[in-house]
């Protein structure tokens, strides 16, 4: 109970004198990565590594990020490991602060330096012509070899990622003129303008002297998805995709999303909050906590029989449209998120968790692996408390079941024929 | 605990209408047309769900009728009294019954005062409570609203985003308000802070009657706190009414369209979306008719000559809906030039 108070309040007050210390220490540790990372003609093999599965674009093995702060060293991403396999999409879940887009932005070396550090592990990716590089190892300007051409990147905001002051085609010949010397002016706009048309945008010749300023939201993200394929790269990273869209626009985009991957016959990591996006495009599911994968596996797995009381918590708490029909208080997980710069030493979840027992308290749990690849960093499912009688998580029978007809919606199309509802003679 | 008794309207908005200027001044004014002829009813201790996409005039039907915006045309009545009308002094009177919780919990708390300071501002104003009392109260209001008075010195910065929400929520609710509009209270929040901040707005309501305007672009946590909804699109209701019948029964092809878009987490769910080709038209010009032919499927010349009245067609089921597909009255019909 003692740390259940404890953690409940998360803020801490530093004096400037403690504060002091710690930047003079981690100016000192950021110093020694930095330069790491800019050292000239390092040799290929330091960074050369061999794929686990060669069937995988890319493997994430024990990755740590750390962000090192004014108060203390900020563990955003704790070691995370999980694969993409070629031409899958994988989902990342989890909400805002958990590191989901710090993992994908270590996959692109493009985390905010010197504050941000890969500190540890490794980020296996084969390119095109076969070589197998570790990203977290990779000196920066060998990094631009791969960004943008091998690995590109969807972001979040349309609005914020675009650059005002420049046209859009200008905006999307770069990224061709930097990867393909040899090609003419006029070769790379016909390039550009087709894959304006790709992405759906009608009059795209128009669009190509437009500034951004002139599109509506869903436009600029059909924008910034053709600028991520531009190069027909073997991975791309949706940093949230749709989050600034309306639902009709996110159906539109999601749709393209799909179409385009098959294209190009590519893989995706998306990064997304809304679980319904996942369920509809993922293949694989990781569900991110506090740094911490805690649960991963493949999607029917995730959404039908979820382990970890995390990913139960996140299913149950969602408003569906499919039960109209019973209307029983929505649960919510109490509590907040642990603040990453003062983790516990033991599961970070068990403070918000109902079947949280006394070895939550104590270690962090191991991953526990269940049948074809699905795991879980959970004790209530570890083979050694097996005969302790603990209530574990059940599903409630709406999401357990749901591909039941009872609970699907069938939405109408069209005209409604409103006078067979009126009068219902066919049930009688 | 919805009160039963009154079945009379508690607030009402007529023909609302709100026009903003746009283009330079000097030339051919023009109006973005942000609330085109909107009507609705809300019961006391009950819930009205907005929905409708981003620029299609949700927020501004909240902020006009509470007259943070002028009122181009239409009537508002708020518990018998019309708005409209009020003069400074008396709409400062209404002020307090009538609240707001914005969208943002991150812009609309103000950095610079203590949580105590804003939750307890506007009670001083208004003299809810006596002076002596005032500590007491924003305790009692911080505590329903899920945040331990120990927190009343800190400043906004400090809290998370839920927790923000809650300071939004608990201002609001600090000045024994009947009418609250809620504009995208859980948009901006995680999924299981979202069901935190929902089950809260409900524990309110069922203690203290409160009643609702949810405006929301997310469709399942506006089927799940409302009791009657309001598509709206481009400045216009399309379809209204009851909250089962328009989630069994969608009528309008906007809100089938809609309705289909929403993403349901179930990978065996089988999608059978009706994807809207293009986007919202300009809401300075919008299309003559059917402010949504340009984009319906079902569109015929009608659609572009005749504007569609709301007509209910189902027996039993308070639903009406603005559309062609439907027959139309015969008394006067509008052509639109």
């Amino acid at each position: 109970m003692s740390n259940k108070e404890n953690n409940r309040d998360n803020t801490q007050y530093l004096t400037i004198k403690e504060e002091k210390a710690i930047a003079r220490e981690n100016k000192k540790i950021m110093t020694q990565f930095e330069r790491e990372k800019n050292r000239k003609n390092v040799d290929e093999s330091e960074y050369t590594t061999q794929m686990r599965n060669p069937s995988n674009v890319i493997e994430f093995d024990n990755l740590h990020t750390y962000f090192y702060t004014d108060v203390g060293v900020n563990k955003a991403v704790n070691g995370v490991s999980f694969v993409v396999p070629e031409g899958k999409i994988v989902g990342i879940v989890g909400e805002s602060g958990c590191g989901k887009s710090v993992t994908s932005l270590s996959a692109m070396q493009l985390v905010q330096g010197p504050v941000g550090q890969i500190v540890d592990g490794s980020i296996r990716y084969t390119t095109s012509e076969g070589k197998c590089y570790d990203i977290a190892k990779m000196p920066r300007d060998e990094m631009r070899r791969i960004r943008g051409k091998e690995i590109s990147m969807i972001f979040q905001e349309p609005m914020t990622s675009l650059n005002p002051v420049f046209k859009i085609g200008e905006q999307l010949d770069e990224a061709l003129e930097i990867y393909n010397e040899n090609l003419s002016a006029s070769e790379i706009k016909a390039r550009s303008i087709e894959m304006l048309e790709l992405v759906g945008i009608a009059d795209p010749e128009n669009i190509y002297s437009n500034y951004p300023h002139e599109l509506s939201g869903g436009m600029r993200q059909r924008v910034m998805i053709a600028m991520a394929l531009i190069c027909e790269p073997r991975l791309i990273i949706a940093d949230e995709p749709t989050t600034a869209l309306d639902v009709t626009i996110q159906a539109q985009i999601l749709d393209l999303l799909l179409e385009v991957k098959d294209s190009i016959k590519g893989s995706i990591m998306l990064i997304t909050h809304d679980l319904g996006v996942i369920a509809n495009m993922a293949d694989y599911v990781v569900v991110m906590y506090a740094g911490k994968i805690v649960e991963a596996g493949e999607i029917n797995d995730i959404f039908k029989n979820p382990k970890h009381p995390y990913t139960v918590g996140l299913m149950r708490s969602l408003p569906s449209l499919s039960n109209i029909e019973n209307q029983e208080k929505l649960f919510s997980i109490p509590g907040q998120v642990p603040n990453a710069v003062n983790l516990p030493d033991y599961c970070y979840f068990c403070n918000r968790c109902d079947y949280s027992f006394d070895a939550c308290y104590e270690s962090y749990p191991e991953d526990i692996l269940f049948e074809d690849g699905h795991r879980a960093a959970c004790f209530l499912y570890a083979d050694r408390f097996k005969d302790l009688d603990l209530n574990r998580p059940q599903l409630p029978k709406n999401i357990a079941s749901s591909s039941d007809d009872q609970f699907a919606r069938k939405i109408p199309q069209g005209r409604v024929d409103f006078e067979s509802i009126n009068n219902p003679k066919e049930k009688l | 605990m919805k009160k039963e008794n009154s079945n009379e309207n508690f607030v009402e908005v007529r023909h609302l209408k709100k026009y903003f200027p746009a283009g330079l001044k000097g030339t051919t004014r023009q109006y973005v047309k942000a609330v085109d002829d909107v009507s609705f009813s809300i019961k006391k201790g009950t819930t009205m769900g907005l929905v409708g996409e981003s620029g299609c005039g949700k927020t501004t039907v909240g902020r006009t009728m509470l007259r943070l915006y002028p009122i181009t045309a239409g009537e508002v009545f708020f518990d018998g009294v019309k708005i409209n009308d009020l003069s400074r002094r008396d709409l400062r009177k209404m002020r307090p019954r009538m609240q707001m919780i914005f969208q943002d919990p991150y812009s609309s708390l103000s950095p610079r005062m203590p949580v105590g300071e804003i939750i307890g501002e506007a009670v001083r104003e208004h003299n809810i409570v006596p002076k002596e009392d005032l500590d007491n109260y924003v305790s009692d209001i911080m505590n329903a609203c899920g945040l331990p008075y120990r927190y009343s010195r800190r400043y906004p910065h400090e809290f998370s985003g839920g927790q923000r929400q809650r300071i939004c929520i608990a201002r609001a609710v600090a000045l024994k308000p009947d009418f609250i509009i809620c504009d995208e209270p859980v948009s901006a929040l995680d999924v299981s802070i979202q069901a935190q901040i929902i089950n809260l707005l409900q524990n309110l309501q069922e203690e203290f009657g409160y009643t609702y305007l949810f405006i929301s672009h997310d469709l399942s946590v506006v089927e799940y706190i409302s009791d009657t909804i309001g598509v709206m699109y481009l400045g216009s209701m399309v379809e209204y009414g009851d909250k089962k019948s328009i989630f069994k029964h969608p009528m309008h092809p906007y809100t089938q369209a809609l309705l289909s878009a929403v993403p349901i987490p179930d990978p065996d769910h089988k999608m059978n979306r009706v994807i809207l080709e293009g986007d919202i038209p300009s809401p300075i010009n919008p299309p003559s008719g059917c402010k949504f032919r340009t984009r319906c499927e079902y569109a015929s010349d009608i659609c572009s000559k005749i504007k569609p009245e709301f007509n209910n067609y189902l027996d039993g089921h308070e639903h009406e809906v603005a559309c062609h597909l439907y027959p139309q009255d015969h008394q006067e019909q509008r052509v639109i030039s």
